[in-house]
């Protein structure tokens, strides 16, 4: 292949031929590497083989040896078992033989138990009835005892009621004689009483005579002093009593005064009464309108308190729609500057416009509707349907037709020309592309080399990929020319392990 | 000089003492007549018969001093006296008192000995104070009322019974027992012995090695433990009702061994021909003695028919069912009133054939069944059976294992039953529900006095009413023995005041 490559290669330079003994020795040098790789791998793959190998030839020999030693262990095994064994019925009969003897001892015991039990019942009731007979014998001789105090208490009761109705009976007959007694003894003395009334009587009339006569003469002596005094008293008390009589006189003068005086204070008293009786009334008055006014008063400040506040409410109220108002105002003012604005671009456009229109259009600018006579009647038939609102703005857009009708003829041939311009770039790519062709067809370069072209054949090889033969990729043979090597899939699989 | 002395203390005495000396001089006692202690006489000269030596005084006319080592105010006792004085000393060779006047009678009787022999005392002397202090010089503690108050009769029983008590078969002689029967015949009523000393085991003699050891040993064994046969005596003893006999020993301390307790096959089949040969015998107890049940077959069957016998208590022995259904056997061929099969290992079967029997008896008063086991099954079959009989007052069937059924089926009986006076259910586990069934059948019950339901497991509340019941019960019965006119009238307690007034 080299050779052919050379041979191939005399009429090519000698840089060519350096590049190609380079690319030569690459190429050795990764064949180098690759077998060196290849023979590691398969080293390594022989190792681990053996490895493996030597893992299962010991575990073979292991499970052999087991064997043997389990044979023997079964073997000791077995003997210490039997000796165990031994010593376990051993321990077991001595268990056995305790709990025998536990159990006789148990049965004794319980003999002994149910023959104490029995004596000591036994006895129990030995005692139990002894002390019942106690008991009754208790509870008889209380009986007795509280029969014989009953009876006794009855015998003594009884003697004593007896007794007591005899004292009874002598006490009635002693107060009979008493009564008797008394009632003689009363009788006497009355008649005593009688007789010593009588002479008490006699006796006081003769000491009252004998008193009186003394008496009589006591208050004759007597009268006459008492006269005597008399006359001396007049005498000596006349002129006391004239001038008691004239103070007498002033003292009634006075009285007199003193009533009139009285009754004029009176009066006056009754008066002031009355006038304080009015004031009270008119005072009352004044305050019950000074109350109503002040009531109306602070009525009318709430009024107006409330007045104020919707004066100020409305003036916020207003102060805020002015500043709306103006706002607003500027902002139409904007926009309807804008539009003119718009507007005025929109003519100056239009004059721009004017200058590249065609004559046609300066003539006839306006066409007639584009729309078919179809569609007319579609129109007009819908127009009943529209609201009154689409109908305005209809109307108001009725102007604009022949723009629209200006300008969608300009935007047809616009894109006419875009569409007939992308014709003319295809027909030209392909033009270029046959000129490419040929030229490529006349020259040789690096690129033409690089590219698949069936007509470019360099020794009698050309440069069109083959199909080739293993469906392995080979690696390393990329898109080498020259070389091919086919190799079976068999050799190669064990070669490789 | 003592007669010189003597008569100047002239008084009837004196004069009586020498009549009596004279007396006693005739009748031949003259050495110990007069016993004098040593006082001298105070009416004499007192100056001097203070004075010991009689040779002071030589020279002074000799006065009379009395002083007598044996003087004493106590005089020669009276003829009488001194008849019974000598009667009592030899009442044992002569024993006069029949003919004597009943209080002279009264008095050798005060005198005699207790530790006369009873061949001479025992058929002649009723006199119960002789004998009561024979009983207490014997005895510490006597309970006259267990020996139907009667010394008499106590003091021969008791001797009768310490004698059979100490008896060791092969060893003492039987004829020390028989002997007494002729004096004590007639005063022995019941026999109670607790102790039955078995034969003395002498250790066997060394054999040699030719003799069998089986046979000889078989034949040792079962006749040397019988105890005292006690046929003769009874056969003996005419007045005989009552018999009371534990089969052990008492006191045996380390000498303890279970062969000391055995009731043998022997010792049953002679008791048992020794009752049925008794036809005065009221009441037979054969008590702790470990009687199974054959035995207890072989004496039931001995006294099926027995003409006398009311009471049978064969209490704390071993007796089951079979043993259970000869006793049902007896309540049927007898005149037993009560019986007493306390603490034995009577069961449900044994329960129920006491039951079929009882249900047809109208002899049996009094029937103890504690501390068997015969449980519900047996409860209820004698609850069942009580619902007919009509005569069964007292009912004991405390530790029984009963429990609630048997209560409920036992209240049924209480509401219908008129008979019964005293129940005892302690000791079982009827529980709350039971309770308040036995509550329910006491509302209904008139006659029921004791209801014994202690650690049954009743609750409280039952038992408060449930004794309530049993108060109303008691008044109303006790206001009937007061007035036996009023059956029906319940009166209110204010008996003491009715009947005094």
């Amino acid at each position: 292949m080299s050779k052919k490559e050379k041979k191939a290669k005399t009429p090519l330079s000698n840089e060519e031929q350096l590049l190609l003994f380079q690319q030569k020795l690459l190429a050795e040098e990764e064949m180098a590497k690759k077998k060196e790789r290849l023979l590691s791998q398969f080293l390594k793959d022989k190792l681990a083989k053996e490895e493996h190998n030597s893992a299962l030839n010991l575990n073979k020999i292991n499970t052999q040896w087991r064997t043997v030693l389990r044979e023997v262990k079964t073997r000791e095994l077995h003997k210490d078992i039997e000796i165990l064994s031994q010593t376990f019925e051993r321990v077991v009969d001595c268990k056995d033989s305790v709990i025998k003897s536990l159990a006789k001892d148990l049965s004794e015991a319980e003999e002994q138990y149910t023959h104490a039990l029995r004596s000591h019942l036994h006895n129990v009731d030995q005692l139990l009835a002894l002390q019942r007979s106690r008991l009754n014998l208790l509870e008889e001789s209380y009986n007795t005892e509280l029969e014989a105090l009953t009876k006794e208490f009855e015998t003594e009761r009884k003697t004593i009621i007896d007794q007591h109705e005899k004292e009874i009976r002598y006490l009635q007959d002693v107060f009979m004689a008493m009564e008797q007694n008394c009632i003689d003894s009363e009788y006497e003395s009355k008649l005593e009483y009688q007789s010593m009334w009588d002479d008490l009587k006699n006796k006081n009339l003769e000491d009252k005579h004998f008193l009186r006569l003394q008496l009589e003469n006591t208050v004759e002596d007597l009268w006459r002093r008492f006269q005597d005094a008399l006359k001396n008293y007049t005498d000596a008390t006349e002129d006391r009593k004239i001038a008691f009589e004239t103070l007498k006189v002033k003292d009634e003068k006075s009285s007199k005064e003193i009533v009139a005086q009285m009754r004029k204070i009176q009066k006056l008293q009754d008066a002031i009464i009355i006038l304080r009786g009015k004031i009270m009334i008119h005072s009352r008055d004044s305050e019950d309108q000074n109350q109503y006014i002040c009531n109306d008063k602070e009525l009318v400040l709430v009024q107006l308190r409330k007045l104020k506040a919707q004066r100020t409410q409305a003036r916020a109220v207003s102060q805020e729609n002015l500043v709306k108002l103006t706002l607003e105002s500027n902002a139409t003012l904007k926009a309807l500057r804008k539009i003119v604005d718009k507007g005025e671009k929109i003519l100056k456009l239009a004059e721009i416009c004017r200058k590249f229109e065609t004559e046609e259009e300066k003539v006839l600018p306006f066409y007639s509707s584009v729309l078919t006579p179809k569609e007319q009647e579609g129109i007009e038939t819908n127009r009943g349907e529209l609201t009154d609102e689409l109908a305005k703005v209809m109307m108001d857009y009725i102007g604009m037709e022949n723009f629209w009708k200006r300008y969608n003829k300009v935007k047809l041939e616009q894109l006419s020309l875009q569409h007939r311009r992308a014709q003319l770039l295809e027909i030209n790519g392909k033009l270029r592309e046959m000129l490419k062709q040929y030229l490529d067809g006349i020259s040789v370069s690096d690129e033409v080399l690089s590219q698949l072209n069936p007509l470019f054949i360099v020794n009698h090889r050309s440069n069109l990929p083959q199909p080739l033969p293993t469906p392995v990729a080979q690696p390393g043979d990329k898109q080498h020319p020259t070389i091919y090597n086919i190799i079976e899939a068999a050799h190669v699989i064990s070669h490789t392990l | 000089m003592q007669d010189a002395a003597t008569p100047p203390t002239s008084s009837a005495r004196s004069h009586s003492s020498v009549a009596t000396r004279e007396r006693s001089s005739t009748v031949g006692y003259t050495s110990s007549t007069i016993p004098q202690p040593s006082k001298p006489s105070v009416t004499l000269v007192p100056a001097k018969s203070k004075t010991p030596s009689s040779g002071a005084n030589f020279h002074r006319m000799r006065r009379i001093i009395a002083e007598d080592a044996e003087w004493s105010l106590a005089i020669v006792p009276l003829l009488t006296e001194l008849c019974i004085q000598h009667i009592v000393k030899n009442f044992q060779k002569n024993p006069i008192l029949k003919q004597l006047l009943p209080e002279h009678q009264q008095k050798v009787l005060n005198h005699l000995s207790p530790d006369l022999p009873l061949e001479v005392t025992a058929n002649l002397i009723d006199d119960e104070s002789y004998w009561r202090r024979c009983c207490t010089q014997r005895w510490p503690v006597c309970h006259v009322a267990r020996h139907d108050g009667s010394w008499k009769h106590m003091f021969f029983e008791r001797h009768l019974e310490n004698l059979l008590k100490h008896f060791i078969p092969g060893t003492t002689d039987p004829a020390v027992i028989l002997d007494l029967l002729p004096l004590c015949r007639n005063y022995v009523r019941r026999i109670r012995v607790d102790q039955f000393l078995p034969p003395v085991q002498l250790p066997p003699p060394p054999r040699t090695g030719d003799q069998s050891d089986s046979g000889s040993e078989g034949d040792m064994e079962e006749p040397v433990m019988d105890h005292y046969q006690l046929g003769d005596l009874v056969a003996g003893l005419s007045h005989l009702e009552e018999l009371d006999l534990v089969y052990g020993v008492k006191d045996c301390g380390m000498n303890f061994e279970w062969n000391l307790f055995l009731f043998t096959y022997r010792d049953c089949h002679s008791l048992a021909a020794t009752i049925k040969a008794c036809h005065t015998l009221k009441i037979f107890r054969l008590t702790r003695s470990k009687v199974d049940d054959d035995k207890a077959r072989i004496l039931i069957r001995s006294l099926l028919d027995h003409p006398a016998l009311e009471e049978l208590d064969l209490s704390h022995n071993l007796i089951g069912d079979r043993g259970a259904r000869g006793a049902a056997k007896l309540l049927s061929h007898s005149h037993l009133r009560v019986l007493n099969l306390a603490n034995n290992q009577v069961r449900a079967p044994g329960a129920q054939s006491l039951a079929h029997a009882l249900a047809h008896n109208t002899n049996l008063i009094s029937l103890n069944l504690r501390l068997n086991c015969i449980e519900d099954e047996g409860g209820q079959a004698l609850a069942h059976a009580l619902q007919t009989n009509k005569c069964l007052t007292t009912l004991h069937l405390g530790g029984n294992e009963l429990s609630e059924p048997t209560a409920t089926l036992l209240s049924q009986v209480l509401a219908v039953n008129t008979t019964l006076t005293s129940i005892n259910l302690s000791c079982n586990h009827i529980g709350l529900d039971g309770g308040k069934q036995l509550l329910e059948g006491m509302s209904d019950n008139k006659t029921l006095l004791e209801f014994d339901l202690r650690l049954s497991d009743v609750a409280q509340e039952s038992e408060y009413l449930i004794g309530q019941a049993l108060c109303a019960n008691r008044e109303a019965a006790r206001q009937q023995a007061l007035n036996p006119s009023h059956f029906m009238s319940p009166i209110t307690a204010n008996g003491p005041e009715n009947s005094a007034g």
